[in-house]
């Protein structure tokens, strides 16, 4: 009686697994890690290229708006004119306008301030603004980065000769590689001279 | 032996699969938005271009309409690129249509030009269209124009050659005459603008000459209706010589200076203008530009509207 229980307790009480049991349960294991691993992998790149996707918009974006705040308040697109030490010649890739002067109290003052726009020479993926301030005017003189990451840039008018122009064309195209993503964004508008 | 599974594992197991889902949806989501974000970027980009370009011309010429094409400026329709072409006249590249838009006065595909306008000019380009185009196609070039209802066009299709002027989109036809172009053959148009004189000729022979003062100067642009036309040795004299054989160029592409985004690189994008005179003074045009497109969650648009006058 007590050897049958015993024999019987064996059979029925086991306890751990079958060496086949334990193989199927590592695989089924490995298999969920390594797609749980992918899966997390797979999320991370595309975070990034989203990411990526975003700041690329933002900085053209950026650059055109830039662009088209100076274009809007110009009275002129000027050619042969220094700005800020630059000296800007209106074409398909540089362009400089003549905007009024305004001080701080909103009054408009004598003479003229100049905004060019240029792809810096030593890094040609920096979109550059260049201004040249008058005496009182709101603006500050300086030159400053509108854009990065700019593949192409380029300037167009309504007039065959730039300083007739009453209205000019931007195309601006940034774009940024990282690892294995890359982003392309390109915007194109017309922009209205409103104080010509 | 215990069989089946406790409560804290089956919620466990629910609280896993629930946080993948989170992350994949929440993924997904942050895609559409930015997604939406290009395409409302672009979209009032265009929008408020279109309406600047709409300002341009002297309001007298504003007159009352809904739901219009966009005028002031000739807008990049269809889609084009650079392709490995067999029998272009410069091998092995050429520029091509890959995809056409809905036609817009008689043009299903447009494409600007470089370093327009141009006033009095000589413009050439070898055109052609696949052989299995559909009947009734015609490709060439537009000339000293201001958007695509107000050109003159120069364009061969399968029966002729055709010189017309659109003024407001009605087309008048000054030339039409000529052989036809076989589809699969290239043929060269080249036009001869010198004051009010224009000159035109194909293949290098000359095939008439009109006088016509209504447009002086203005851009020059690829166009085609109804075909996925292609397009070499391109070029524009103006004082300046400007060529364009493509060869070089990257497939696929467009070259850099030829690069620009138009109401056509929106998913279902359209574009229309309306103009009203909404005061007594008949002199002040009220000008609404709305540019559309197809979002993932329906048609999405922009509105731009500004004032001439």
């Amino acid at each position: 009686m007590r050897d049958n229980d015993i024999r019987a307790g064996a059979r029925t009480d086991e306890r751990g697994g079958l060496l086949l049991e334990l193989v199927v349960v590592t695989a089924v294991v490995g298999i969920l890690s390594l797609a749980i691993g992918e899966m997390t992998v797979a999320l991370i790149r595309f975070e990034r290229h989203e990411a990526l996707t975003a700041e690329t918009q933002r900085r053209a974006a950026t650059g055109i708006e830039s662009i088209r705040e100076a274009a809007k308040g110009a009275n002129a697109v000027v050619t042969n004119q220094t700005v800020n030490g630059q000296t800007y010649v209106s074409g398909t890739s540089t362009v400089a306008f003549a905007l009024p002067v305004v001080n701080s109290g909103g009054t408009i003052l004598a003479g003229n301030d100049y905004i060019g726009f240029r792809r810096d020479a030593a890094d040609p993926t920096l979109l550059l603004q260049d201004i040249q301030a008058a005496a009182g005017s709101v603006r500050r003189t300086g030159t400053f980065t509108i854009a990065s990451f700019v593949n192409a840039f380029r300037l167009g008018y309504n007039t065959s000769t730039p300083i007739e122009a009453s209205a000019i064309k931007v195309y601006l195209e940034t774009g940024e590689t990282v690892g294995s993503s890359t982003a392309r964004f390109a915007l194109s508008t017309w922009v209205l001279l409103e104080n010509k | 032996m215990r069989k089946g599974f406790s409560l804290v594992e089956v919620m466990v197991a629910i609280a896993l699969v629930g946080a993948m889902f989170v992350v994949f949806g929440t993924a997904l989501v942050a895609s559409a938005l930015r997604n939406r974000a290009r395409y409302e970027t672009q979209a009032i980009a265009l929008a408020e271009g279109a309406l600047s370009a709409a300002l341009t011309p002297p309001s007298s010429e504003l007159t009352d309409r809904s739901g219009a094409p966009l005028v002031g400026s000739v807008e990049k329709r269809g889609d084009f690129g650079i392709a490995t072409v067999t029998g272009t006249l410069s091998t092995p590249k050429a520029m091509v249509v890959t995809a056409t838009s809905t036609a817009i006065y008689g043009s299903t595909s447009s494409l600007l030009v470089p370093n327009g306008p141009y006033g009095n000019a000589t413009v050439s380009a070898a055109v052609s269209v696949p052989s299995d185009s559909s009947a009734g196609w015609r490709t060439g070039f537009i000339f000293r124009a201001r958007d695509l209802g107000d050109c003159y066009r120069l364009t061969v299709g399968a029966s002729n050659l055709t010189l017309e002027k659109l003024v407001g989109g009605t087309a008048t036809t000054l030339y039409t005459g000529g052989s036809g172009l076989t589809a699969g053959s290239w043929t060269t148009l080249a036009v001869v603008t010198n004051g009010t004189t224009i000159s035109f000729s194909r293949d290098g022979v000359p095939v008439g000459s009109v006088d016509d003062a209504t447009f002086t100067s203005g851009e020059t642009a690829l166009v085609a209706n109804g075909a996925l036309a292609r397009y070499d040795n391109v070029s524009v004299s103006n004082g300046q010589s400007y060529v364009w054989g493509f060869d070089s160029d990257q497939d696929g592409e467009l070259p850099s200076e030829w690069s620009d985004v138009g109401i056509a690189d929106l998913p279902g994008g359209t574009a229309t203008m309306t103009v009203s005179h909404p005061t007594a003074d008949a002199s002040l045009a009220e000008v609404t530009v709305t540019v559309g497109w197809q979002g993932a969650n329906g048609p999405q648009s922009v509105t731009e509207t500004g004032y001439a006058g």
